[in-house]
């Protein structure tokens, strides 16, 4: 990226706006929670996907690369409330849990962003 | 801290869902600036895996010490830098396309135990700063 594109007003308010939006989501589909943090684990693999199928569809535009990926999916994904859940798993003496839903975090995740990497990058619209 | 200025300011804003929004539009937007500064000054290649192992460690250390700071004792100011910024500046995504693109399972175990124990740390510093250790 040039600096020009790092610092484009429209990508930081795209990147603004989209990244608001997927926060909400994720903040609305997080109260969903049981055993583990289901919500979080779901936001973090449709995000995942999103991020995959986005980033080979708009290959091409680094605008549109920006907005869905970094903002969108970045927004609806977390990392941090990953450490939260399993910190307060472990607190609460259920480490296999945490570890459990660490892994299955990962591996989710990035099967997720593999399916839709592929579908981006074989569909033909 | 409530009977400040700027705490007065802040509560102006009652809605849940706009402090969610204004939050993780923020950090959303300080990630990607944090990505795209480290791209320039360091170039894509450790840029990439630099600013992700950056924003997702020091936001989870960030949403521990939201949690028990007195500092975001508040609802509203949880609810903005926990629910919204932190949220919003680490990434799950980002991880998932890494692991794909980079296929480096070691690296990503680091980020997790370190985030893991930063998230930790974090709680222990605001528990600190509450004087509940």
């Amino acid at each position: 990226m040039s600096i020009a594109e790092v610092f484009n007003p429209m990508i930081l308010l795209g990147v603004f706006l989209a990244g608001g939006l997927g926060s909400m989501l994720r903040v609305g589909i997080s109260k969903f929670s049981g055993y583990w943090p289901w919500g979080i684990l779901i936001g973090n693999v449709v995000a995942s996907f999103f991020a995959g199928w986005a980033v080979t569809s708009f290959a091409e535009d680094v605008t549109w690369v920006a907005i869905l990926v970094v903002g969108l999916a970045g927004g609806l994904s977390t990392f941090s409330s990953w450490a939260a859940g399993a910190v307060q798993l472990v607190a609460k003496d259920r480490p296999l849990a945490a570890t459990l839903y660490t892994v299955v975090t990962v591996i989710f995740s990035s099967t997720a962003a593999w399916v839709g990497l592929l579908l981006g990058s074989t569909l033909i619209y | 801290m409530s009977t400040s200025k700027a705490g007065q300011g802040a509560s102006l804003i009652k809605n849940e869902w706009l402090l969610i929004f204004l939050g993780g539009g923020l950090g959303s937007v300080s990630r990607y600036l944090l990505g795209g500064g480290l791209e320039l000054t360091l170039g894509s290649a450790l840029a990439g895996t630099l600013s992700l192992f950056l924003v997702n460690v020091a936001g989870a250390f960030f949403l521990g010490l939201v949690s028990f700071h007195p500092r975001f004792a508040s609802d509203d100011r949880k609810t903005f830098w926990g629910s919204g910024f932190a949220g919003g500046f680490t990434t799950m995504s980002g991880v998932a396309l890494f692991l794909y693109q980079q296929a480096t399972l070691p690296l990503t175990a680091v980020m997790f135990a370190l985030g893991f124990l930063a998230f930790a740390a974090g709680v222990r510093t605001g528990k600190a700063k509450a004087g509940l250790e």
